[in-house]
């Protein structure tokens, strides 16, 4: 594991010592929400564990829980990681069962990676890691994740960046953040908020008699010390993983500089009346579910919330194309998710309700056209630019899907064009017309 | 280009890995939920995020698949927001739990510095974190 042949590893024994004599044998589990991040995954963890003839340590994932659920099955002792998905099963008893036996094992440690996944106090989740026996860890990488005031007295969470290779980041998983943050909260733990901290670097004068000095002098050892055994376990845990990088004063690691730029696109006139026209709508339609006027025609609460929510997606789809508000399907909400999910191959997409409205979509859509204009300006060529490549995010499906719908429309043109810059007035003559042609113009933004 | 949302999860990290080793394909489209979390995909120079998500770590991890290690370019983010439209009410939520968030998450280990009082100061911010009082220690430290 993480240890050197020299001494223990951060878990506080040596790699040699046999899983069965180590306190810490069947130890860790690690849930995840979703799925195993590549991370600590398979691949992770076999940077982590040292896999050989005289290992005790097994990494069991799925097919291990599975194995607990069965009956009389007692837990191997040899085993030190479990690799588990929280939801294993969709629901039922077996599902219920399955998390009751996991509950009962006695971890030491139970780490749950992924943890901004979490946001509700009342989450199912949540609620099933509060009935673990063991001190459960939430481990998240996101910088922007919030825990609540009442998870802090046992969600730890460290920021995960930084890492010059894909090893290093491997081996420096989630855990290791965990250990470094215990280390922290454990120095900071030594804060009294009566007496108060005083500076390592003050004297006192004493002779030892006076109440007050000594505790002040109590008081600066207990600092003193948490200090100290947190910078040992910062050098302890990162020389290891570092060559020559220092700790105190210099960056660990540096990544490349990473630069974030916020676009702010505008609607035209007539983007803007039909986006407004649809708002109005939308808006109109939410005020009689919350009234509740149309309780007779949309049944429960439960079903009139998810039309509140059907109706939210759909004006912020609109704000990204706000075409789609003249489509019918789109606009009297025919659409589910699982409608446009089901257009995955190209020759389903053919049956796209959306395909027909391609011209609306980009010219209508200020969005689309900065990204027209983004995508064809920096990925120019294949030849000249193979090496640099874009992600796309959305939230939505739908979005994403009429940009390959756009993608597919566009894809053939590209290939004859040297440069082409889009504009509103231009895009819709030259996307109609059958003459191709090149104009050098303003960026529409 | 690739749909990273159109494929199943068990066809996902195929496409990942077509992504990062080989030229095509040289734009990958997804979702927050299918491919902002738990992907390497350094082989990327640029992140277009379209539209904002209700929370700010989705965005933050959507970023982190590019700026992440192994990578050697310098990365950029863009974050597009259409103005008088129901983005700005994303962005207001978002902004709400911003102040929260700065308050509650330590800072990266990189940030603290050799010097004393700085880490005093981390550890200050920390034991307000947990609810402890330490304006009286600030005063006792000087």
């Amino acid at each position: 594991m993480y240890g050197t042949e020299s001494g223990p590893n951060w878990l506080g024994y040596d790699h040699a010592t046999p899983a069965r004599l180590r306190a810490l044998s069947r130890t860790v589990i690690i849930i995840s929400n979703y799925q195993i991040p590549k991370s600590i995954g398979s691949k992770g963890l076999s940077t982590m564990v040292k896999f050989d003839s005289n290992s005790d340590v097994h990494v069991v994932t799925r097919d291990y829980l599975a194995l607990m659920a069965r009956r009389g099955f007692s837990i191997r002792e040899n085993v030190d990681y479990v690799l588990a998905k929280w939801k294993i099963s969709p629901g039922g008893r077996k599902k219920n069962l399955l998390k009751i036996r996991v509950l009962h094992v006695p971890f030491a440690r139970v780490f749950m990676d992924e943890g901004h996944n979490v946001r509700r106090a009342n989450s199912e989740s949540l609620g099933w890691l509060k009935y673990i026996r063991s001190p459960v860890w939430i481990v998240s990488g996101s910088s922007g994740w919030m825990p609540p005031k009442k998870w802090s007295r046992w969600v730890k969470v460290w920021e995960q960046e930084s890492w010059a290779t894909d090893n290093d980041m491997r081996c420096y998983t989630s855990i290791a953040f965990s250990r470094i943050q215990k280390a922290f909260e454990e120095a900071a733990g030594l804060f009294d908020p009566a007496t108060g901290i005083p500076s390592p670097t003050c004297e006192i004068y004493s002779d030892g008699y006076d109440t007050d000095q000594l505790n002040a002098r109590t008081e600066q050892r207990h600092l003193g010390e948490g200090l100290r055994k947190w910078s040992n376990f910062l050098q302890q845990v990162m020389i290891r993983r570092t060559h020559c990088d220092l700790i105190w004063g210099e960056p660990l690691l540096e990544l490349p500089e990473g630069e974030m730029k916020v676009i702010c696109v505008r609607f035209c006139d007539t983007e803007e009346k039909v986006y407004r026209n649809y708002q109005e709508a939308v808006r109109a339609a939410i005020s009689d579910a919350c009234r509740g006027s149309q309780h007779q025609v949309l049944g429960n609460t439960q079903t009139r919330q998810a039309l509140m929510i059907n109706m939210y997606r759909r004006c912020r789809i609109a704000s990204s194309i706000p075409a789609l508000c003249c489509i019918p399907s789109f606009k009297d909400g025919n659409w589910t998710r699982q409608d446009v999910e089901g257009c995955r191959t190209p020759e389903t997409r053919c049956n796209s309700p959306y395909k027909a409205h391609i011209n609306n979509i980009i010219r209508l859509s200020p969005k689309l056209l900065w990204l027209h204009d983004f995508v064809f300006n920096h990925l120019r060529s294949y030849s000249e630019a193979s090496n640099e490549k874009l992600l796309i995010f959305s939230f939505s499906p739908t979005v994403l899907h009429c940009i390959d719908l756009v993608r597919l429309l566009l894809a053939a043109l590209y290939l004859s064009c040297t440069l082409i810059i889009f504009s509103r007035d231009t895009y819709s003559a030259w996307i109609c017309g059958a003459f191709r042609w090149v104009q050098l113009g303003q960026s529409p933004h | 280009m690739g749909s990273a949302w159109a494929e199943s999860a068990l066809n996902r990290p195929k496409l990942f890995t077509e992504f990062q080793k080989s030229s095509d394909p040289q734009v990958l489209t997804g979702t927050y939920a299918t491919m902002g979390e738990g992907a390497t995909l350094v082989r990327a120079f640029w992140c277009i995020l379209l539209d904002p998500d209700w929370e700010l770590s989705r965005e933050n991890q959507a970023i982190g698949r590019i700026h992440r290690c192994g990578q050697r370019h310098a990365t950029t983010s863009y974050k597009l927001r259409c103005k008088d439209s129901f983005d700005e009410q994303v962005i207001a939520h978002q902004n709400a739990g911003k102040d929260l968030n700065e308050h509650a998450v330590g800072l990266p280990v990189g940030e603290i510095g050799s010097d004393p009082e700085e880490l005093l100061a981390v550890l200050n911010q920390f034991a307000e974190q947990f609810g402890l009082d330490t304006s009286s220690s600030r005063a006792v430290g000087r």
